[in-house]
């Protein structure tokens, strides 16, 4: 090999990543490029894929760079250290940046889902219909993280129905979130919390029976909202009222359209289910009313959901924030005013 | 003409002469002012890095959310470790790092002999071997809990993450043992077993040496990776669990106490290093 | 008073050592190489034999298949009469270089043959301490190789090699890695030990003044494939009865006539 083979090496290896940079750096058309970044990839964040599939982002002059943060504290992260612009998250965020130090706090603008997108499954057989919770006393729960809202949500309804979710069952919490339905399927816990798509999985497999929907046990708190820095906001207000608009739209849309059409529409993102598939999650989330259909996040909800993170002891009573400093309703206002 | 005994062996090599002329004095000097000075740009270092940590997020250079500072994190620090929680948790992160340093290198050294022994299982293991140590063991982590459940999937990283490149380096380390050495031992009659005994195993300690220092940092990272994925306790449990509550403090002064801790181990094996080592330069 | 060449030097009563037409071919798949050809040598109890020869004849590799720790193709050695299977406790092996284990004392190193071969460690340490007393490094016992210069190490080598008690010594240019004066010496020390001990002896080496020097009897070996090409009994009359060291003998006068023929032998080409 002579000398100058391995600098020929190394150039072409050099060549490659420069080109693989280029690739993904900002185009300069017309439209304004957003770099949004959702919590995680959920069926039930089914309308935002809606907006960007039916074009309403582009009708509005955004053009969408999605990401995926796999978690609320990354989701953060990347928002306050500049590098997206607007995010989908748990409203949660916006209350621990408010009573944090940060100088830069977030601002919920718009909604998405009214309550958990979370259902809870048993392992064995059984009817929703014959189930109550108290039969779950002294069994193995697989549940999410700690201080996590489907956590919160899962003990919040368990403790409404009766289950004192810290003395009356063995909760599973440490499992990392990618490995929860590898746990499940190993045989780890006789009820567990799931969200779409994986639900679907374990259901049509046979390994889980769906028993409730923890969403609605716990009624309407919004639970993935969309919030942006205040001054990300203050800067860009039109980019703001775009995307609440496109996601108005949206909700529109999804709340009437034919369950297949929207299978069809978003497969590509969940590429692990069938649109068929989909279609049934649709019909399972109306059933729940688990989509907003007014992109309003009303206080009421948000005092609701600081009561859950109480129960939870991830939130102390003398630190709940007031309604105003985390969510702004100028924008959700506007696109209902302006959008039939 | 022959004697009987043989002249008066060579000098031991070269003493220090009897006085130190005042040359000899300023050197000493003049390397004892470097030492200091070394020493004292270390620590001004080390204090200059706190004092930035402090000062930069509480001025808003950088977000006090994302980085935390050391006012915030001492009264964490010490209200668990009046608790007794935290050297809970440094234990637990600690006896699966030793677990898992000490099966790594215990079974690196036993592959390395059973490779070295027969050339045969060599040739047939040697490119697995290979492939199994360029896969990065960590993205494996989910399959290794699936497999091995809570616990043991993490004592399962932290041993797979050095096992292979262990079993390699010792394995050429016990080839690169001076092969006259070894022919030394075979014209004694030497059986296999012996000259892997006296003479490739003990010539192969400095290889060991390096080995160990690998794996020891190896078994940190499996283990820290194990415990962001599935543990109720230890310090990379309390890394996770800080972040996803936004207390960043916790986080991060279990990421501090992390780093005293590789440190400290280190410092141990440079230490048995340098024992071990004193007589064979 | 020329010295008188001979082939085949067997003699009277069985030879100690006997290296009977021995041939030894390496296999590699880039194809074999024949190394030493019907090689056919006896050596008597209590002789000095020296191997000289150009590099790359296989002087070294005789000496390994003597020693029993390499099998030849064609042949057989034999050691008091009986065929060499493997290595044998009677031989003993000094190599280029001390490779004394950098680990082990001094006084630890000289007991790693007893301990291989199973010898009481106890007489053997008696006698390793000895030795080493003998050879002047009666105060280094138990320091390490890496504090002892280059001639020390070596003579610990000797006690080493003769800690074992074996009747018959095989040097692989056991001074070569030496710095001359030091090589001058130690050459001097171990042939006088040896020839007071009367040990059976064969050197291998590239200097044919040592050869010349220290041995009874010098063989010749060609190019490779390595043959015997000439045998010369070495002999002083010159300086009487009592044979002077060999430091000594380099001035004698049947020295240059010695040099010259096997330095022909030799083929070495220098010039035109």
């Amino acid at each position: 090999m002579s000398a100058r083979t391995p600098l020929k090496f190394l150039s072409a290896i050099g060549l490659v990543a420069g080109i693989s940079m280029l690739s993904t750096a900002p185009s300069a058309y017309a439209q304004t490029k957003i770099r949004y970044v959702e919590v995680v990839r959920n069926l039930a964040y089914l309308p935002s894929y809606v907006a960007i599939e039916k074009g309403f982002f582009k009708d509005e002059g955004l053009e969408i760079s999605l990401s995926t943060a796999q978690g609320g504290h990354k989701a953060t992260a990347i928002m306050l250290s500049g590098n997206a612009d607007i995010t989908l998250v748990g409203p949660e965020t916006a209350i621990y940046v408010m009573n944090s130090e940060s100088p830069e706090k977030m601002k919920i603008f718009c909604s998405l889902t009214a309550t958990s997108t979370n259902f809870f499954v048993s392992r064995k057989p059984m009817k929703p219909e014959e189930f109550t919770w108290p039969s779950i006393k002294g069994s193995t729960v697989l549940g999410w993280r700690p201080g996590s809202t489907p956590e919160l949500f899962m003990e919040y309804a368990m403790r409404k129905g009766g289950v004192d979710p810290k003395k009356d069952i063995n909760n599973i919490t440490n499992i990392a979130v990618p490995a929860r339905m590898g746990a499940w399927l190993t045989g780890k816990g006789d009820y567990g919390i799931f969200s779409e798509p994986d639900l679907t999985r374990i259901e049509s497999s046979g390994a889980a029976y769906v028993l409730r929907s923890v969403g609605a046990e716990v009624g309407q708190v919004d639970y993935t909202v969309f919030m942006a820095t205040e001054s990300y906001m203050k800067k860009n207000p039109k980019i703001v009222q775009g995307f609440t608009n496109a996601i108005y739209r949206a909700q529109k849309y999804t709340e009437t359209a034919d369950p297949m059409e929207l299978g069809k529409l978003v497969v590509k993102y969940f590429p692990v289910v069938t649109p068929e598939q989909i279609a049934n999650t649709v019909n399972r989330y109306r059933a729940v009313d688990l989509w907003r259909n007014d992109p309003v996040v009303y206080e009421r909800a948000m005092k609701e959901f600081q009561e859950i993170l109480i129960a939870g002891e991830v939130l102390k009573r003398d630190k709940t924030v007031k309604y105003s400093d985390i969510v702004t309703t100028e924008f959700a206002d506007k696109a209902k005013a302006t959008i039939q | 003409m022959s004697s009987t005994s043989t002249s008066a062996p060579d000098a031991a090599p070269d003493a220090a002469p009897a006085e130190a002329s005042p040359l000899y004095a300023a050197y000493l000097r003049r390397i004892r002012l470097e030492r200091h000075l070394v020493r004292v740009v270390q620590i001004a270092a080390l204090v200059g890095f706190f004092v930035l940590w402090e000062v930069a997020p509480r001025a808003h250079w950088v977000n006090p959310l994302l980085t935390s500072y050391p006012s915030a994190m001492w009264p964490v620090f010490v209200d668990m470790l009046s608790k007794g929680e935290l050297l809970y948790h440094t234990w637990v992160t600690v006896e699966e790092t030793i677990v898992g340093f000490v099966f790594g290198f215990g079974g690196g050294i036993a592959l390395a002999i059973g490779l070295w022994w027969s050339r045969f299982a060599y040739k047939v293991v040697d490119p697995f071997m290979v492939v199994a140590n360029a896969m990065p063991k960590t993205a494996l982590a989910p399959i290794f809990y699936i497999w091995l459940g809570d616990k043991y999937s993490i004592y399962g990283i932290a041993i797979a993450v050095g096992l292979f490149i262990t079993t390699i380096m010792l394995y050429n380390g016990f080839n690169e043992v001076d092969p006259n050495k070894v022919k030394l031992a075979r014209t004694f009659g030497a059986s296999r077993s012996q000259i892997l005994r006296k003479v490739v195993l003990p010539g192969s300690v400095p290889t060991m040496i390096a080995a160990l220092k690998i794996m020891v940092g190896l078994s940190l990272v499996g283990v820290i990776v194990g415990e962001f994925q599935s543990s109720k306790a230890g310090l990379g449990y309390l890394i996770v669990y800080g972040s996803q509550i936004f207390a960043m403090n916790l986080a991060m002064m279990a990421i501090t106490i992390l780093a005293v801790i590789s440190t400290v181990m280190y410092v141990v094996i440079f230490r048995f290093e340098r024992r071990v080592l004193r007589h064979r330069q | 008073m020329k010295p008188t060449e001979r082939r085949n030097g067997v003699r009277d009563g069985a030879p100690k050592v006997e290296v009977r037409d021995i041939g030894l071919r390496y296999l590699a798949e880039s194809g074999e190489t024949e190394a030493l050809r019907r090689i056919n040598l006896g050596i008597e109890a209590g002789e000095f034999v020296s191997i000289v020869g150009p590099s790359g004849c296989g002087k070294s590799t005789l000496l390994s298949l003597i020693a029993g720790i390499m099998p030849p193709t064609e042949g057989n050695v034999l050691v008091d009469g009986v065929p060499v299977r493997g290595p044998n406790p009677k031989l003993a092996y000094m190599l280029q270089s001390d490779f004394l284990f950098e680990w082990r004392t001094i006084i630890e190193n000289v007991m790693i043959g007893p301990e291989i071969q199973g010898l009481s460690l106890k007489a053997a340490r008696e006698r390793g301490e000895d030795l080493l007393s003998r050879y002047g490094l009666g105060d280094f016992m138990n320091h390490y190789p890496n504090q002892l210069s280059g001639g020390m190490r070596q003579r610990a080598a000797l006690a080493r090699t003769l800690v074992t008690g074996p009747d018959v010594l095989l040097l692989d240019e056991p001074f070569s890695a030496l710095d001359y004066q030091t090589r001058l010496t130690l050459a001097d020390e171990v042939g006088v030990i040896l020839r007071r001990e009367g040990k059976t002896v064969i050197l291998v080496t590239h200097d044919i003044s040592e050869a010349i020097t220290m041995t009874d009897r010098v063989v010749v070996m060609s190019r490779r494939p390595g043959r015997i090409r000439a045998e010369h009994q070495i002999g002083f009359p010159s300086l009487g009865p009592k044979r002077p060291s060999p430091f000594h003998l380099r001035k004698a006068e049947e020295f240059p006539g010695y040099f010259d023929e096997i330095w022909n032998e030799l083929d070495i080409h220098i010039g035109a």
